[in-house]
């Protein structure tokens, strides 16, 4: 007599099953230990940054000479949230506004066709979209309140990258609206823009909003056509169209050069940087999870 | 042995090159070829199935009857260690085939499952040619040589007669035969192997009436060949091809074998009132 | 409304056309780069751009093909090395991939000693990729029927027959999809190469040499070039040219595939 309790898989004494076994489990601990890698090497390689100057000068301090001992990431920090923060402001309503077009009024023939381009762009390279802000949008603000490079061409650039992203997820979630709470509201004499106003959008808010977060860590992290369209100057910009430098612009044109501790205070934005994406994707998966059923 | 080919097993009643009745001998005449004893069935904490013990024999038809959820096809299962497959299923109790012992942890399942076919209740020939449908278990086994294999595929698609009507094309997708000549190439699939045992699982339900004539002709053509144990719920099939019989009943959510003997008797003289209830459709 | 923003991007393109179109030539396709790029061609480049994909997709292909089996096939759903697995992956994806050019030039050009190399931005790219074709891959195991594991089973197939037989083969076209997606973005992305491959515009001898890839010669090209705009805006619709090729082809062979092939072979 025996008593079995199988493993999930076929328990095979078979030499193949055994090594595809072994083959798997590396190959996932490589694919599943990358993140620990990554912020792990973050850490170390900016712990000589946070043991000195120490975070807090990075608040404090007047200026960014990192040659010069004084490493002010504060208006790249704010360079960042501006872009990130007008460039969210501005694509959330026309993503969702485009989505709700290709989803709700829309004829068939139009929103297919709209969806395709919306992908089409969505895959277009982010350097592509900064060289564009740099021909031609930069001039055209520079005809209007010079230089042009500046926190406005940025915020631009941003919401055109982002606007993809956000209407594609905003239309997911449009998608899976309840067809039972459709009927219901088709039902009760609802119109059209009733049943999206009182109906569709609240059942969708978690949805929404999660795009949204997502459309913002996406900003957060983009470098090439903020470093492109931005100009690139430290400080904290006095209006829309003074020129700004973002946390990844900072990285991206210091990285080739620096050394010592110059290098290890730009790995101590990275890894500002990745916590903040970390934590707008936590808190989109939670917000997901939380709302679900509101 | 465990990557041996198939023609080269020691014991011989898996040889690939015997189209005829190989594994007689493999049991003592008289005794069981498939004794279960005592089986139980859970899936996590629910129990499936009950205290089954059932023995059959080397040659002829078994057919389990009874009402759904009463854990025939669990039974199946059990016999070819498919429940290894589910997580959470644990089994108890002893299943002996021939020579083999199943549940022991030392018995190499890919063995076992050469020795027993089975035929699943919906068709689920694989996305490959049919040609590659009925090779691949034999490569899987060992065998490579192609004039093996095509001798092979050839006695096997006269054995469910489905010769005539595919060896023009043998190179084009399975999926495109009709759900008839789908379940057909399974069954020749499963007799690549020279299995001693099939397991059917209600092979013919997804079929429409004449493919279904069809199939069920081919089980009674292969009766003396193989031992053959069929899940079936319609009865008037049981009644026509089963050598022996074995009902199975739920109760409290868990299934029983409620009574089971040759297939005559259990059907003309139940012994037991359910039996008799189910087999006259008054319950079930 | 959406319409105005369709307008807007037919914008972005007709622009890039217009001004790019004169710069496409044979000779753009085959001659290197002279004056820093005002002149010439981007054959070099092109060559870098190809290694670099070539060393990303070829190491990220096997670590994500074993770990999507492994998450769809061996673990369980809910079992915890499957969701650590799985969560972590998750956030990889959202990682910035400036963050991933860090970590790559700490790790693959300092501590691993590859210095600025193709073989450094490859294998930056590969980190990036993997969420993407594992999650691709995985579902589209997992969407392979149950029905086609429990025949392999009961013919006594080993595991390892089962997936590389049967379970790969029957999910190709998802996993061709994934590929063609992480193709897409290791050849958009920018930033993470900047500091891994390097700026070198030189054919490369080796793959342990420095290569520009196409998105940073135009980068470079508009930003530190000037007069460069010519170049930039051709070697601009090459990129999105490729892209579209890439995309268009996967399309076609994902159908025909799903058609022919995967039933018959």
């Amino acid at each position: 007599m025996y008593t079995t309790w199988w493993p999930p898989i076929t328990l095979s004494h078979s030499r193949r099953d055994q090594l595809l076994r072994a083959l798997l489990w590396s190959c996932a601990s490589v694919a599943g230990l990358m993140l620990v890698c990554i912020v792990a090497f973050l850490i170390l390689e900016s712990a000589p940054a946070l043991s000195h100057p120490g975070w807090r000068r990075f608040f404090t301090d007047a200026a960014w000479h990192p040659t010069e001992d004084a490493y002010a990431l504060w208006p790249m920090l704010a360079g960042t949230l501006l872009s990130t923060g007008g460039a969210v402001l501005l694509a959330a309503p026309l993503g969702i506004g485009t989505a709700v077009f290709c989803q709700w009024y829309a004829p068939a023939w139009l929103a297919v066709p709209c969806r395709r381009l919306i992908e089409l762009l969505a895959g277009i390279p982010s350097v592509v979209f900064g060289f564009w802000g740099l021909v031609a949008l930069v001039p055209l603000i520079n005809q209007w309140q010079p230089p042009g490079a500046s926190l406005l061409a940025g915020i631009c650039i941003l919401t055109m990258m982002i606007l993809p992203t956000t209407s594609l997820l905003a239309q997911a979630s449009l998608a899976q609206a309840d067809p039972d709470a459709l009927r219901a509201a088709a039902a009760l004499g609802f119109g059209r823009w009733g049943t999206l106003r009182r109906v569709v959008l609240p059942s969708c808010a978690a949805g929404l909003l999660t795009a949204g977060l997502l459309a913002a860590s996406r900003a957060l992290g983009e470098t090439m056509a903020v470093l492109m369209v931005c100009g690139n100057v430290v400080q904290l910009p006095s209006s829309l169209f003074d020129p700004v430098r973002t946390l990844t612009a900072n990285m991206a044109l210091e990285i080739p050069y620096a050394a010592g501790r110059h290098r290890s205070v730009l790995f101590v934005s990275g890894l500002l940087l990745l916590l903040l994406v970390i934590s707008l994707v936590g808190s989109a998966t939670w917000v997901r999870r939380a709302l679900r059923h509101v | 042995m465990k990557r041996s080919p198939v023609t080269a097993t020691p014991d011989g009643d898996t040889a690939v090159n015997a189209s005829a009745p190989a594994g007689a001998a493999a049991a003592p005449t008289g005794a069981p070829f498939l004794a279960l004893r005592r089986v139980n069935v859970f899936y996590g904490a629910r129990q499936a199935l009950a205290d089954v013990s059932l023995s059959i024999d080397r040659v002829g038809i078994t057919a389990l009857v009874g009402p759904s959820g009463s854990g025939k096809t669990t039974l199946l299962t059990c016999v070819n260690r498919l429940t290894d497959l589910i997580p959470s299923c644990r089994v108890t109790g002893a299943i002996r085939c021939g020579d083999l012992d199943v549940l022991s942890p030392d018995t190499d399942v890919l063995r076992l499952r050469r020795r027993i076919g089975m035929i699943f209740q919906k068709p689920n020939p694989f996305p490959f040619s049919i040609r590659r449908n009925l090779a691949c278990p034999l490569r899987e086994h060992g065998v490579t040589d192609p004039r093996l294999i095509d001798a092979r595929l050839e006695s096997a698609l006269r054995q469910v007669g489905l010769w005539d009507e595919v060896s023009d094309r043998l190179d084009t997708a399975a999926l495109a035969l009709s759900g008839g000549q789908q379940q057909r190439l399974c069954i020749a699939r499963a007799l690549m192997l020279s299995p001693d045992v099939l397991l059917m699982d209600e092979p013919c339900s997804a079929l429409d009436p004449m493919s279904s004539g069809w199939v069920e002709d081919l089980i009674t053509a292969l009766r003396r060949q193989y031992t053959i144990v069929i899940v079936t719920h319609n009865l008037a099939q049981a009644r026509r091809i089963a050598d022996h019989a074995a009902l199975f009943w739920v109760r409290d959510g868990v299934g029983r074998l409620i009574e089971h003997g040759p297939a005559a008797q259990l059907f003309d003289h139940p012994r037991h009132e359910l039996t008799a209830a189910y087999i006259n459709g008054v319950r079930g | 409304m959406a319409l105005v923003l369709l307008v807007f991007f037919a914008g972005l393109l007709g622009h890039l056309l217009w001004h790019g179109a004169a710069g496409l030539s044979w000779e753009l396709f085959t001659a290197p780069p002279r004056h820093a790029g005002r002149d010439g061609g981007i054959a070099p480049i092109l060559v870098s751009t190809g290694l670099i994909l070539g060393v990303c997709m070829v190491t990220a292909l096997p670590f994500g093909l074993g770990t999507a089996v492994l998450l769809a096939e061996v673990t369980q759903r809910r079992s915890w090395t499957g969701e650590f697995v799985r969560r972590s992956l998750d956030t990889l994806a959202g990682v910035p991939s400036i963050v991933f050019g860090l970590f790559g030039n700490a790790f693959f050009c300092v501590t691993l000693g590859l210095g600025f190399s193709i073989m450094s931005g490859g294998l930056t790219l590969a980190c990036m990729v993997l969420p993407i074709l594992i999650r691709t891959a995985e579902e589209g195991l997992r969407a392979v029927p149950r029905e086609y594991r429990l025949a392999a089973a009961a013919l006594g197939f080993s595991h390892a027959s089962t997936v590389c037989q049967l379970l790969l083969p029957a999910a190709v076209p998802a996993l061709l999809a994934g590929f063609i997606l992480g193709l897409g973005r290791a050849m958009a992305e920018t930033a993470a190469l900047i500091f891994t491959s390097g700026y070198v515009d030189r054919m490369p001898a080796s793959l342990w040499d420095s290569g520009r890839a196409l998105s940073i010669h135009i980068y470079d090209l508009s930003m530190h070039v000037p007069g460069g705009d010519g170049r930039a805006y051709a070697s601009a619709l090459v990129l999105i040219g490729l892209l579209l090729v890439i995309n268009a082809g996967a399309m076609w062979a994902g159908r025909r595939l799903t058609a022919q092939w995967i039933l018959v072979a």
